[in-house]
């Protein structure tokens, strides 16, 4: 459902449905280490989505849209809120440095000892899903070509800015020493009568295998300055505009056109567009109780005030003798 | 982790760097050489990817926004990563830390930053092929993940050095390629997936959409993702030759395996089509997956082939 949302915050919120069934399946499974993976998860989605959120609502409050084929290359105006964004999206897709490795990584642990092989399908797929649906906007609204509407966006302000850049730096503080969060999840499972997380140093014991998240955030470092490295020993490149691109000679100067947003996935979507739909079923429903609020609506609300007074005494007097006329 | 240690195994991590690296590229090289032969071509010299690299680091070329530049240095900062946990023969940097789930996700590190390099730079074919190169993940990771569900289960570890021990103990019979045969055939499709070798080359598909996510590279960038692609070519063919040809104890072991893979998976490459995205997809949720489950079920509910 995530995969296929046009809509920047709609996605987001598909994508916490998807976590909260990592979650169950964490506690379904009942052991410590699943159990403390499913509780690391609550903790590092719920930082890693509430970034997510509030980067997106730092793009509706400067562009005024949520619909991700109309923004675009918006990195080129806000790029801090697109470093919260994808700070939050590594985590969410469980990659490290970040915290959502951890938790991911504890639930496949206890996931594989079982030797649950569907419920694992299932949640393999899901994990690399979710890389898909979280690239999406990233993709759609920070990278491509910026549109010409979008050209005088600016950075969103500081009070904006402040509450996002304290969620990054935790998501990034519990993905490179996740044990002082997990030695309170520890307490947690003791007092549940649980056997606790097996915990040392910087390391986490598994059932089969050692993590040592300080290691590889180490590691990564070494990595990308030896990248670094490489990058700044070469001649410097020149800086050329965002429409500057091989578009084999053809000659397009709008950037809206050149900016590949709609229908992301839509070979993926093929794959499933025959299934039977449970959204147009909802969507009935969904107008039938609005309906019947509209109805309510006509008869209790109105302008004139002798209705409204009418309505409250008798709200007030139900609520003082109601139990006394119907007992 | 003592922290004393850590400056030696940084350097052990970089000494298997570079000779990934060199071994890697060189074998790209002969590969060329060997596909051109099987075209009744001559072919390049050996060294022709040495070259080819080492003139486009020496270019100036275009650069598209920091994005652009940063995405680039974060994949091979994340590829590299990866390679330095690698267990090499005897050798691992990081006793221990060799567990499998470290070399998927920190993979998936380098692609998403080769990802975001891409669509940065602002070209819709870039954009395109990003988006087949992640379905295409989708569809090659959830049967390779399900075969290496049933090996840490069946054998109990997820380290990769200690798999590659275990399946070393008794010769060649206690190879998981002996033992998990339907497995290793569904591994190796997948592998060919990774490798992003015909028929599953339709993210980058040269005549199509213009290599896709490469379209806009030139210079240093480009120079610096052909060493990534080396580099991810050496986790992929590592991981299925410890997992599946029981590792390498020896140099010629080693030189032996790692070949046979390599070559055969391009040699596969040459006598392919190519699968339209949607063809890839199906395909995969077909035949691969239906092995992986199978040999799954086989591990873990009836105990065969551990």
């Amino acid at each position: 459902m995530a995969i296929r949302q046009e809509d920047f915050k709609k996605l987001i919120a598909y994508s916490s449905v998807a976590n909260g069934g990592y979650i169950l399946i964490g506690l379904a499974m009942g052991d410590a280490l699943s159990v403390g993976g499913a509780l690391m998860h609550i903790l590092a989605h719920a930082f890693a989505s509430a970034a997510a959120f509030l980067a997106a609502a730092a793009v509706v409050h400067r562009t005024g849209t949520t619909k991700m084929s109309e923004l675009g290359g918006l990195i080129h105006r806000m790029p801090l809120t697109y470093l919260v964004y994808l700070i939050a999206i590594i985590s969410m897709a469980g990659i490290p440095p970040m915290a959502g490795f951890i938790s991911k990584w504890m639930m496949f642990q206890s996931m594989i000892n079982n030797g649950m092989i569907f419920t694992a399908a299932a949640a393999f797929f899901g994990s690399i899903g979710s890389f898909l649906y979280v690239f999406r906007p990233l993709s759609a609204v920070f990278l491509g070509q910026l549109s010409t509407k979008h050209e005088n966006v600016k950075e969103a302000p500081v009070l904006m800015m402040i509450p996002m850049m304290l969620l990054s730096l935790i998501t990034l503080f519990f993905g490179v020493v996740p044990n002082i969060a997990l030695g309170v999840i520890n307490r947690v499972q003791t007092s549940l009568g649980l056997p606790g997380l097996a915990l040392e140093g910087t390391k986490i014991m598994g059932s089969n295998g050692v993590l040592d998240p300080t290691l590889i955030t180490i590691i990564f470092g070494v990595g990308f300055v030896v990248a670094l490295i490489l990058f700044i020993l070469h001649p410097k490149s020149r800086k050329v505009g965002l429409m500057d691109t091989y578009t084999a000679s053809e000659f397009i100067w709008t950037p809206e056109l050149l900016h590949y947003a709609h229908d992301f996935y839509a070979p993926f979507e093929r794959l499933y567009n025959k299934a039977p739909r449970t959204e147009s079923f909802y969507r009935i429903i969904e107008r039938k109780i609005e309906e019947l609020g509209r109805l309510a609506g006509h008869a209790f609300f109105s302008y004139k005030p002798g209705t409204v007074v009418f309505w409250i005494a008798m709200v007030t007097v139900s609520l003082l003798w109601g139990g006394a006329l119907w007992s | 982790m003592v922290i004393n240690q850590l400056p030696l195994q940084i350097l052990t991590g970089l000494a298997i760097l570079a000779f990934a690296f060199f071994w890697q590229t060189s074998l790209s090289g002969i590969t060329r050489k060997i596909v051109a032969r099987y075209h009744k071509r001559y072919g390049p010299k050996w060294y022709q990817e040495f070259r080819d690299i080492f003139k486009l680091m020496s270019k100036t070329g275009v650069t598209h926004g920091w994005v652009y530049d940063f995405g680039v240095m974060m994949a091979l900062g994340g590829i590299m990563a990866t390679v330095m946990f690698m267990p090499l023969m005897k050798f691992t940097a990081f006793p221990g830390f060799d567990n499998f789930f470290i070399y998927v996700y920190l993979f998936a590190v380098g692609m998403l930053g080769m990802a975001m390099s891409a669509v940065g730079s602002g070209n819709p074919l870039a954009g395109i092929g990003v988006m087949r190169a992640l379905t295409q993940m989708v569809g090659y990771e959830v049967p390779f993940m399900i075969v290496v569900l049933a090996i840490i289960n069946g054998h109990g570890t997820s380290s990769l050095s200690q798999l590659a021990a275990i399946q070393q103990q008794a010769g060649v019979l206690s190879w998981n390629l002996v033992k998990m045969p339907i497995g290793t055939v569904a591994a190796f499709i997948c592998l060919l997936g990774m490798l992003g070798k015909k028929p599953f080359e339709t993210f980058i598909a040269p005549a199509e959409i213009a290599s896709g996510p490469m379209v806009e590279y030139g210079g240093k960038q480009l120079g610096m993702l052909m060493i990534l692609h080396q580099f991810s070519i050496f986790i992929e063919v590592s991981l299925f030759m410890n997992l599946f040809l029981g590792g390498a104890a020896n140099p010629l072991g080693f030189a032996l395996k790692y070949m046979a893979v390599y070559v055969l998976a391009s040699l596969i490459s040459q006598a392919m089509g190519r699968f339209k995205i949607d063809q890839v997809i199906k395909f995969f949720y077909k035949i691969p997956i239906a092995l992986a489950i199978l040999q799954a079920v086989m591990v873990v509910y009836l105990g065969w082939g551990v």
